[in-house]
């Protein structure tokens, strides 16, 4: 193959434009891009199939008991129900709470308050506190609502629990509506003033609707956070042996989640331990599948309306 | 045109600017030509050269085409460029102005064509001197309107469009003169005399016109549109 | 005098019950909008200065001139949209109809709905068409279906838009072309049934046949409205316009700040034929900039 000087080609023949010169340094790159992809689909394949076959003793022979039975001592009886209603009824709490104090926090920063020093002090406040380690926030929900507020939240109960998560995962929701809020093109706000619309009515007609597929985003982020979370349950105090209770409804009583759950039964030494163990990963990555996918859809939604 | 540009702008449509000054040029050299041939039509007058008649014949031809090849480019400008103010006033001046030396070409042209009876005209000296008299005013007036068109002079351009009509007088003076004829040609050398006659005044109409039009050009005040038509 | 940002004012300008009823109109040469010595900054830095003109009512005011010499600027003094830039504040007097616009008393949203504005870009509701028209009467106070029906269908009308789109009201605005999604925004300003319709580059991002169909649809309307339109367009303005307001920027020779100024304000005819300052016939004829 022949390369044309280009000073020389300036009038190209149809043999000069039909050349194709090795683009070598394009390929390559191109290939390092396919290999980042094809690694994290395979450890992520990796993973889940690892923990499938893992748990496969239990999954195909015992999966209804397993699902439905209390944490016990015997592996063979052993089962994931009262972490799966602790980690769905934090998964409820976390939505509830964080999701709408989140957008509105959200909205009043972008939307409402007029930027100043303080404003931006706040942003840069926000985001240092999703960085904080989930530690302190156990820490924090401890001090607080297992303690402090005791009478309300029941002590060591799932709803202190779900609302020290919900403070947890609260910045990463506010951050990414800010972010969703941000976006909305400044035509369609204009558009909506310029009918006449007052502040609250293009924010909430116009503004809002159209930043949804965003917010949402972030708050699957979060929900799928904060169902993973182990370190802030345990010091809020969720249980980790056997223990009665637990039960749909019981706000205030003694908790458990699936994590933790989880992070028990890894700890036992023996293999039927393991494949429980292997089993309840399998069903938490499940339900956080299933969460993930109803906001997904609730996002496209949103997203067709637009 | 428009008169200087403010220090801080940069000129642009230069292209446009060029063929504008062009223009300008071309319709100058048309009223150049035009000018050989009322120098003709006075050489006529006072020599009655029949030699000058064929050089004047061709000189006329150039005169028409280029008052098409003008006409056209001011319909090209007005197509392309969409003109408007000084320039839409310049484009459409040209157009007149063009029509106007057309004129005066053939005015001039109509009474060099009268060379061979120039004997006739000269026979009679009060109505020949009238007649040279005019010649001369006229061509002085028509070079006064070049040189305008040439300076593009305000204060000229407002003097043709606003001097009494002094051709009147002189074709008073001629009618008065041409009442008094008498003899066997009386009747040949009046036609003869009032059609240069009435040439050479309309050539001094024609070039008031030149004059009121760039006077219009110059200020672009509606009124002195209407000023023209007099 | 500094710009209320505060858009949720107590006090309206007029009675109104609901949906908004433009002043009876009176004979031509009243005077809608007068500005005195009206100058906008942003934060510090001085955008246009010493405005001072008069729109008249029923007619079509055009602003032209180069970028940067603050037209939309002062169009968007006329609806209060200024107020949404946060550090944009307001000097001199600008008046509507004799109340000062923008006294604290004033309410912006009532201003806007009285005075229309359409955008340089269409930029319909991603809702359906007939919502997107029905949008303003709404938050008006407009509730009966029959009610909104008529404003629907008068609003289209009038933005020669009804006939292509009668059959499809509840589909997507977005579904439709940019000339077309143009005059659903001048129907949506409309709607409102304002006295005045503010118009900032209307027809800059639309074909040749669809600027014609605004331009014809601007003459039609000019007779019930007043409108104010920004253009780049010479020829435009010296087609639609009756008056032309023609603004420049000056340049602070020390500090090679840019501010905007009004040169010259008077009859299109005259500012295309025969304009008094040398600027505006540099401009006009584009052969100076």
């Amino acid at each position: 193959m022949t390369v044309v000087a280009p000073e020389l080609d300036r009038v190209p023949s149809a043999a000069a434009i039909r050349q194709r010169r090795l683009d070598v340094s394009g390929a390559v790159f191109k290939g390092a891009l396919l290999a980042a992809l094809a690694l994290t689909v395979a450890l992520l394949v990796l993973l889940i199939t690892d923990q499938i076959v893992d748990g496969w003793d239990v999954l195909s022979t015992r999966l209804g008991d397993f699902l439905t039975s209390n944490v016990s001592s015997r592996a063979g009886s052993a089962g994931v129900m009262q972490g799966i209603i602790g980690t769905l009824t934090i998964a409820v709490i976390v939505a509830a709470v964080a999701f709408p104090i989140g957008v509105g926090a959200a909205l009043y920063l972008e939307e409402y308050a007029q930027p100043s020093r303080l404003t931006r002090f706040i942003d840069i406040n926000i985001r240092n506190l999703s960085g904080v380690p989930s530690v302190v926030y156990g820490i924090l929900g401890f001090t607080i609502l297992v303690k402090a507020l005791g009478s309300f939240t029941g002590g060591a109960s799932v709803l202190a629990g779900g609302l020290t998560l919900a403070i947890l995962v609260l910045p990463i929701v506010i951050i990414a509506s800010a972010e969703a809020i941000r976006a909305v093109p400044g035509a369609l706000r204009e558009a909506g003033y310029g009918v006449g619309g007052t502040r609250w009515e293009v924010t909430r007609g116009l503004v809002l609707p159209n930043a949804m597929p965003g917010i949402l985003t972030g708050t699957v982020l979060a929900l799928a956070r904060a169902m993973g979370e182990a370190a802030p349950l345990i010091l809020v105090g969720a249980l980790q042996g056997f223990f009665t209770g637990g039960q749909w409804g019981d706000l205030t009583g003694p908790f458990t989640a699936l994590p933790i759950t989880i992070f028990q039964w890894a700890k036992q030494p023996s293999d039927a331990w393991r494949v429980n163990t292997s089993a309840a990963i399998v069903v938490l990555l499940v339900m956080v599948l299933l969460v993930n996918t109803t906001a997904i859809l609730l996002r496209n939604h949103f997203e067709k309306r637009r | 045109m428009s008169a200087e540009p403010t220090p801080s702008a940069r000129p642009l449509r230069v292209g446009f600017a060029a063929e504008l000054e062009q223009l300008r040029l071309q319709v100058e050299l048309m009223a150049i030509r035009v000018d050989q041939n009322l120098e003709r039509m006075r050489a006529v007058l006072e020599d009655g050269e029949i030699e000058v008649v064929a050089v004047s014949l061709r000189t006329d031809d150039d005169i028409d085409a280029m008052n098409v090849s003008l006409t056209e480019r001011c319909y090209d400008l007005l197509r392309r460029e969409s003109p408007v103010a000084s320039d839409l006033r310049f484009i459409v001046s040209v157009l007149r102005v063009l029509s106007e030396l057309e004129r005066i070409g053939d005015l001039a042209l109509r009474v060099i064509k009268l060379a061979p009876e120039h004997p006739l005209l000269a026979s009679h000296p009060p109505t020949y001197g009238i007649l040279l008299d005019m010649a001369h005013h006229v061509i002085a007036q028509y070079r006064e309107a070049l040189r305008a068109w040439a300076t593009l002079d305000l204060g000229l351009a407002t003097e043709l469009a606003t001097r009494s009509p002094s051709m009147d007088l002189y074709y008073e003076r001629l009618t008065a003169e041409l009442m008094r004829l008498e003899g066997p040609d009386a009747v040949r050398l009046g036609i003869d005399t009032f059609a240069a006659g009435r040439s050479i005044e309309r050539i001094g109409d024609h070039a008031a016109i030149i004059g009121a039009r760039l006077r219009y050009l110059l200020t672009g005040d509606p009124d002195h549109l209407i000023a023209e038509v007099r | 005098m500094s710009a209320d940002p505060q858009l949720d004012g107590p006090v309206t300008i007029d009675v109104s019950d609901g949906a908004s009823t433009p002043p009876a109109p009176s004979a031509d040469g009243t005077v809608v909008f007068d500005a005195d010595q009206l100058s906008v900054f942003y934060g510090s830095f001085r955008a246009v200065r010493d405005v001072s003109l008069q729109i008249k009512q029923h007619e079509i005011t055009a602003f032209i001139g180069p970028s940067g010499c603050g037209k939309t600027t002062v169009l968007r003094c006329f609806n209060r949209m200024n107020d949404l830039i946060e550090t944009a504040r307001v000097d001199g007097q600008l008046t509507y109809h004799g109340v000062d616009l923008y006294d604290p008393a004033v309410n912006p949203v009532e201003v806007r709905r009285r005075i229309g504005m359409v955008f340089q870009k269409p930029n319909p509701f991603p809702k359906s068409i007939f919502d997107n028209v029905a949008y303003g009467p709404r938050l008006a106070g407009t509730k009966k279906k029959s009610d909104l029906e008529d404003v629907v269908e008068s609003s289209l009308r009038r933005a020669a838009l009804w006939d292509e789109v009668k059959d499809r009201l509840s589909s997507s605005a977005m579904g439709m072309s940019g000339g077309q999604q143009q005059r659903l925004c001048i129907a949506r300003a409309l709607a409102t049934n304002p006295e005045v319709v503010l118009m900032d580059e209307p027809c800059s991002a639309l074909d040749p046949i669809a600027t014609g169909r605004i331009e014809d649809l601007m003459a039609e309307i000019k007779t019930d409205y007043t409108i104010v339109i920004v253009t780049h367009n010479m020829q435009q303005a010296a087609r639609v316009s009756d008056r032309c307001a023609f603004f420049t920027t000056e340049v602070n020779e020390e500090s090679d700040v840019r501010t905007g100024t009004l040169v010259e304000y008077d009859r299109t005819d005259k500012i295309f034929s025969n304009p008094g300052d040398q600027r505006t016939e540099n401009y006009v004829t584009g052969r100076f900039g």
